[in-house]
């Protein structure tokens, strides 16, 4: 590696260090809340077929999850920076955990291992995991 | 004559424009940023630059140089040539960039340019660290076989870059229309970031727009529409090497789940969401869907 290339590299390093420290300081390290609006109105564009039943929020507006109308899928919504994902699972390969007041839904995706929705509370959080594993109402 | 590293010299402009950008977004609300999206953006752009150097620079000169010497014509190094160079060069982009968009085993490679959900000129900087040999050997040697030097030939496609570094913004709203009707511009190519379906698969021009309009891949930005950015399945993510090996690691993960040689094609000649039991959404899929649900929605006051 030649001593220009070092430099080069080591100047672009330095522009992306100023850019960045530029955006934060300006107030572009934003964090999106997910709203019930939100989260329909992203899902609703993301998978325009997808028939919610009503959005589970989570509590720190970080994910929400709903059962589709038929009960055979479920709805992810969550938070990536100012913006959201979503992701559409068939209920049946669904792996859910629950964790206290959380639901655990493992993706095993290599840019997402998990989606954790943190239920209202523990009554909820209970109510929704019977749901979606299709034991409960 | 002797050709520049066009990009490295570029690299200046691109910081002061992305600074001036950033101002301009704050002053006037146009456009977004987040620090997290930009942050992941350049850093694919600096480990572009940095990937070719583990090998695959060395092996596309030994191949350019190699097949320069058999060259079909003897092209001179003049300023006429670098413009027919440009032009094909060009020509060469579209269909690059096409298949990268239409077969899954150059989407993997590509994708990385359209994972971000943001579209600003840090995007423009968003690169792969992958498939730059394959590319470089399955497109580009045919020029060099025609006559082109393989000097010539990369400081045609370093200026296309550069071109299109400006491309990346929604500051602009529209160019004069003789000019949108020539080159790609910010309009023509938020189009062809944009995940709403009917945006899906068009405009895939470097710096001519003609090449969309021959081969029927042109779509103009519809003001009622406004474009949402990014991939049908967003990442995660911000992590550079999540953003670089996604789809590399799925494509793989299919690969090993296949159960004939049919499942190997289509998994990697395919469109990018092919799968043996079509339960997988391609493009063409997605946009059959966006066509019945408005077909339903016109006449849905009729019922």
């Amino acid at each position: 590696m030649t001593t220009g290339l070092l430099i080069e590299l080591g100047l672009s390093l330095a522009g992306v260090a100023v850019i960045v420290a530029a955006t934060y300081f300006l107030g572009a390290w934003r964090t999106a809340r997910v709203t019930p609006e939100a989260a329909a109105e992203r899902f609703g564009f993301d998978e325009p077929d997808f028939e919610a039943r009503g959005w589970m929020i989570g509590k720190d507006a970080k994910a929400a999850v709903a059962l589709s109308r038929d009960g055979a899928e479920i709805g992810l919504v969550f938070v990536l920076g100012d913006d959201f994902a979503t992701r559409r699972l068939k209920r049946s390969a669904m792996r859910l955990e629950r964790d206290a007041d959380a639901l655990l839904f493992l993706l095993n995706e290599p840019s997402r291992r998990a989606v954790r929705v943190v239920a209202p509370d523990a009554a909820a959080a209970e109510q929704w995991f019977l749901r979606l594993r299709g034991e409960g109402v | 004559m002797t050709f520049p590293d066009i990009v490295t010299l570029a690299v200046p402009l691109f910081i002061l424009s992305i600074l001036a950008e950033l101002a301009a977004w704050k002053a006037t609300g146009r456009g977004r940023y987040e620090t997290r999206d930009a942050a992941a953006s350049l850093l694919m752009g600096l480990g572009n630059q940095i990937a070719p150097l583990l090998g695959a620079k060395v092996l596309l000169a030994a191949l350019w140089t190699s097949v320069y010497q058999f060259r079909l014509f003897d092209i001179p190094n003049t300023w006429w040539a670098v413009l027919v160079c440009f032009v094909v060069d060009d020509f060469r982009y579209y269909w690059l960039h096409r298949i990268a968009h239409e077969r899954r085993l150059f989407w993997a490679t590509h994708v990385v340019h359209h994972s971000s959900q943001h579209y600003n000129l840090t995007t423009a900087l968003r690169q792969t660290w992958t498939g730059g040999l394959l590319n470089g050997a399955l497109f580009t040697t045919p020029l060099v076989f025609i006559g082109f030097h393989p000097a010539m030939i990369v400081f045609a496609f370093g200026i296309n870059l550069v071109y299109q570094f400006w491309i990346h913004t929604e500051m602009i709203d529209k160019m004069p229309r003789w000019f949108e009707w020539l080159f790609n511009t910010p309009s023509h190519h938020r189009v062809h970031h944009a995940t709403n379906p009917r945006y899906l698969d068009a405009n895939y021009a470097g710096v001519f727009m003609i090449w969309d309009r021959m081969f029927g891949s042109f779509v103009p930005e519809d003001e009622a529409e406004k474009p949402r950015y990014g991939i049908i399945k967003n990442l995660g993510s911000f992590n550079p090497f999540v953003i670089a090996f996604n789809e590399w690691i799925n494509l793989g993960k299919d690969l090993l789940s296949a159960r004939s040689v049919k499942d190997v094609i289509g998994y990697t000649l395919g469109p990018p969401g092919w799968s043996p039991d079509g339960s997988r959404l391609t493009s063409a899929r997605l946009k059959e869907r966006w066509a019945k649900a408005q077909a339903d929605k016109a006449l849905a006051p009729a019922e």
